[in-house]
């Protein structure tokens, strides 16, 4: 029979990881874990693929953190199907280096194997994140650079 | 008490959506349904806000093509719950204006009354798809101001 994760244990682990409790959140994941946050590296840098528990750790615990403090998960579904969870969420947080505040919905695809995270999938409305995180609008009119020798006549 | 939605109602509908099929999708949808879209509307003139079903339809056949030709919509994963379905997908489509190939993933948060979507919201990585419908970077302007650098 094929496995399916318990809403006990999806609850548990949902309690700790929206508090970012990250010694609650650490007996769920699965020492293979494979954890992947869609969005740009180079603004956003808990961006990226995480493998391992300790990766993963790190990122909840410090990368994250880092970057944004988050104080709000307000969840706006959660849906528990089989070995599958599915949450979205809108996340509040304050920049780790001004305080400002900032605010973008989030979605996970995680995937649970002996009642622990083994895959998860975020993606966030990076665009959006990206202005938050920057503290001003995205200029996304602008010419990219001519290359070397495609010199405009006007 | 919120009324489940069968499996083969949200697998009929979601097979019909990933087709671009207006005409059975148009089955689906509740008279006053929500869709949202997050995403930077003067990029991407399909995201933001519509209401009713007139709306969501011409969102479909109309704006989507406009700025984007579906030709491949893979879902990865999809999870019924109660009156909620959520999938996450991988689309790929050519930009209308050249035919640039551009991919991304999206995720579906849908909920049904009565056999009907009343409400979507869809997520995707907006940053890279900007830059795809773009067709450039937009790294160069995400520098952070002198001193807001982040350190990790």
């Amino acid at each position: 029979m094929a496995y399916s994760v318990s809403r006990t244990v999806v609850d548990a682990f949902y309690e700790a990881y929206a508090a970012r409790d990250v010694a609650k959140v650490a007996p769920f994941l699965h020492p293979n874990i494979e954890w992947i946050v869609s969005g740009p590296m180079d603004v956003l840098p808990f961006c990226g693929t995480f493998r391992g528990k300790a990766a993963v750790v790190d990122l909840i615990g410090h990368r994250v953190p880092s970057v944004v403090k988050v104080f709000g998960f307000v969840p706006e579904s959660v849906l528990v199907d089989g070995d599958q969870l599915a949450m979205l969420h809108r996340q509040s947080g304050r920049r780790g280096f001004d305080g400002r505040v900032v605010s973008y919905r989030v979605a996970n695809f995680m995937r649970f194997e002996d009642d622990k995270v083994v895959t998860n999938l975020s993606l966030i409305d990076s665009f959006d994140a990206v202005e938050q995180m920057l503290g001003r609008p995205l200029s996304v009119h602008e010419s990219p650079a001519l290359d070397a020798g495609n010199v405009v006549a006007l | 008490m919120t009324e489940a939605v069968p499996r083969s109602v949200a697998e009929s509908y979601y097979k019909a959506y990933a087709a671009r099929d207006a005409q059975t999708v148009a089955e689906y949808l509740d008279d006053n349904v929500e869709w949202t879209i997050s995403g930077p509307v003067d990029v991407l003139p399909f995201c933001g806000k519509r209401h009713g079903k007139a709306a969501v339809l011409d969102l479909i056949e109309r704006l989507v093509p406009e700025v984007i030709t579906i030709f491949s919509f893979t879902p990865e994963a999809m999870l019924i719950d109660g009156d909620r379905v959520a999938t996450l997908n991988s689309l790929a489509a050519t930009r209308t204006i050249d035919g640039r190939v551009i991919r991304y993933r999206l995720a579906h948060f849908t909920r049904f009354r009565a056999g009907k979507v009343i409400e979507n919201v869809s997520l995707l990585d907006s940053f890279d798809a900007a830059e795809q419908v773009l067709g450039h970077p937009l790294t160069s302007n995400t520098e952070f101001p002198e001193g807001d650098r982040i350190a990790v």
